[in-house]
């Protein structure tokens, strides 16, 4: 009978330390109430062949690509330099494809440059396009800015550095690619179906080479810069 | 002698303590200064009003394709009178390459002191870049969250009235599809 109550005593211990850990936690878990906010977001990417409007911007060469149904730039896009150098572009991805009688047709959304040069000045024409290939349903326009996301640097050193953006009418705009980060130029409206021709200015005091990054910001908007 | 009875007597005068401690637990009476109700007549329910403390998201613009931002429950009035939400969906169409979306949303508080946001990506997706971005009135960075793996960032408020935009940044190099999460946690101290 003793033993019995013995036991029944262990029992209520056991859930009397319970009892007061559970209490305790409560204590515990109230020191921490938090307001909460939250913001969920849902993403879906489609591939480059579903791209439109601004997605459908990017770099080209219509020399590189033979055939492309896009105005004809950046034919210089393998000239040569001096002695047997070349200038050579690397495309990134690509942001919009579209095919035409079987051929495959790319816009890339950035592009690697690498110009071989001695010292002096050189003026690269036409080294690279840039253009806008929508399809009926898109946009008439587009607006593009270029912004200078690094200053031209490097172990060569250069005097004098512009990239200059021109349209079969003429030249629209240089970006002075030593001035200071973040400088911007556009809005310049882009149509439907036509491109930009890209050159390089610029002055080499010294052997090296020379890096430096543009942006650019294609948006339906001319209102507001990047 | 310890029986059932004196357990439970026990553990009622705990949970009453408890409860007690609760209700007068000055922490949590500080955080709630004396709010007024009022009845929403679009929804008949009853709102707050008159709280000083009001911080949540106010959807921007809307307008930008590609995008479509879905606001939460309401929780009070912004300083201009706009609404002012406790969460936001949002729904972004694109394709490859890299995208900004700017000013998609503000991020509003206007509080009686100095508060600090735990700002916790809960759920990450992994793509190429997925960054949102916090910038104040005069267009300076002050968050730059990473929402591609778990990160944890600190967020402080100051007393007043504080208005950030939400910019957000993605890029991705192959077709995807998925969801994140961030979450913001006010704490009073």
């Amino acid at each position: 009978m003793k033993e019995v109550y013995g036991k029944g005593v262990e029992m209520d211990r056991r859930l009397l330390v319970l009892i007061v850990a559970a209490v305790a936690l409560i204590g515990v878990v109230n020191a921490t109430v938090f307001a909460y906010r939250w913001m969920t977001g849902n993403i879906t990417i489609s591939d480059a062949s579903n791209a439109r409007g601004i997605a459908c911007t990017g770099f080209y060469s219509s020399a590189a690509q033979r055939g492309i149904d896009m105005p004809s730039v950046g034919t210089n896009y393998n000239a040569q330099t001096y002695g047997t150098n070349t200038i050579s572009v690397s495309p990134g991805n690509t942001v919009c494809q579209w095919t035409v009688d079987s051929s495959t047709y790319n816009l890339y959304e950035s592009i690697t440059v690498n110009i071989p040069v001695t010292v002096g000045s050189w003026y690269i024409k036409d080294f690279y396009g840039f253009g806008y290939h929508g399809v009926g349903t898109d946009p008439e326009n587009v607006y593009v800015w270029f912004r200078l996301e690094q200053p031209a640097s490097g172990d060569g050193s250069i005097s004098d550095a512009y990239l200059i953006i021109n349209s079969t009418g003429g030249v629209i705009d240089e970006l002075n690619l030593l001035s200071s980060s973040g400088t911007t130029i556009g809005p310049f409206q882009l149509s439907r179906g036509s491109a930009w021709s890209l050159d390089l200015r610029f002055n080499a005091t010294s052997t090296g080479s020379v890096s430096f990054t543009v942006g650019v910001y294609v948006s339906y908007q001319s209102s507001e810069s990047p | 002698m310890l029986t059932w009875s004196r357990v439970l007597v026990v553990a009622l005068l705990l949970v009453a303590l408890v409860i007690l401690l609760y209700l007068f637990n000055p922490w949590v009476y500080a955080y709630k200064p004396g709010p007024a109700f009022t009845i929403d007549l679009s929804t008949g329910r009853p709102i707050v009003v008159g709280v000083v403390e009001c911080i949540g998201f106010t959807p921007y613009s809307t307008g930008v394709a590609g995008i479509r931002i879905i606001p939460g429950d309401f929780v009070c009035y912004s300083g201009r009178g706009d609404s002012v939400f406790d969460s936001l969906r949002i729904y972004i169409n694109a394709s490859i390459g890299y995208w900004v979306y700017s000013d998609v949303a503000l991020f509003y508080a206007n509080t009686t002191s100095v508060k600090y946001v735990d700002v916790i990506v809960e759920k990450p997706l992994n793509m190429t870049g997925l960054e949102v971005i916090l910038m104040d009135s005069s267009g300076n960075t002050t968050l730059v969250v990473d929402a591609t793996s778990y990160n944890k960032y600190e967020l402080s408020l100051p007393q007043g009235e504080s208005v950030y935009r939400v910019t957000i940044v993605l890029n991705s190099d192959k077709p995807t599809r998925g969801v994140f999460r961030i979450g913001f946690y006010i704490k009073n101290t």
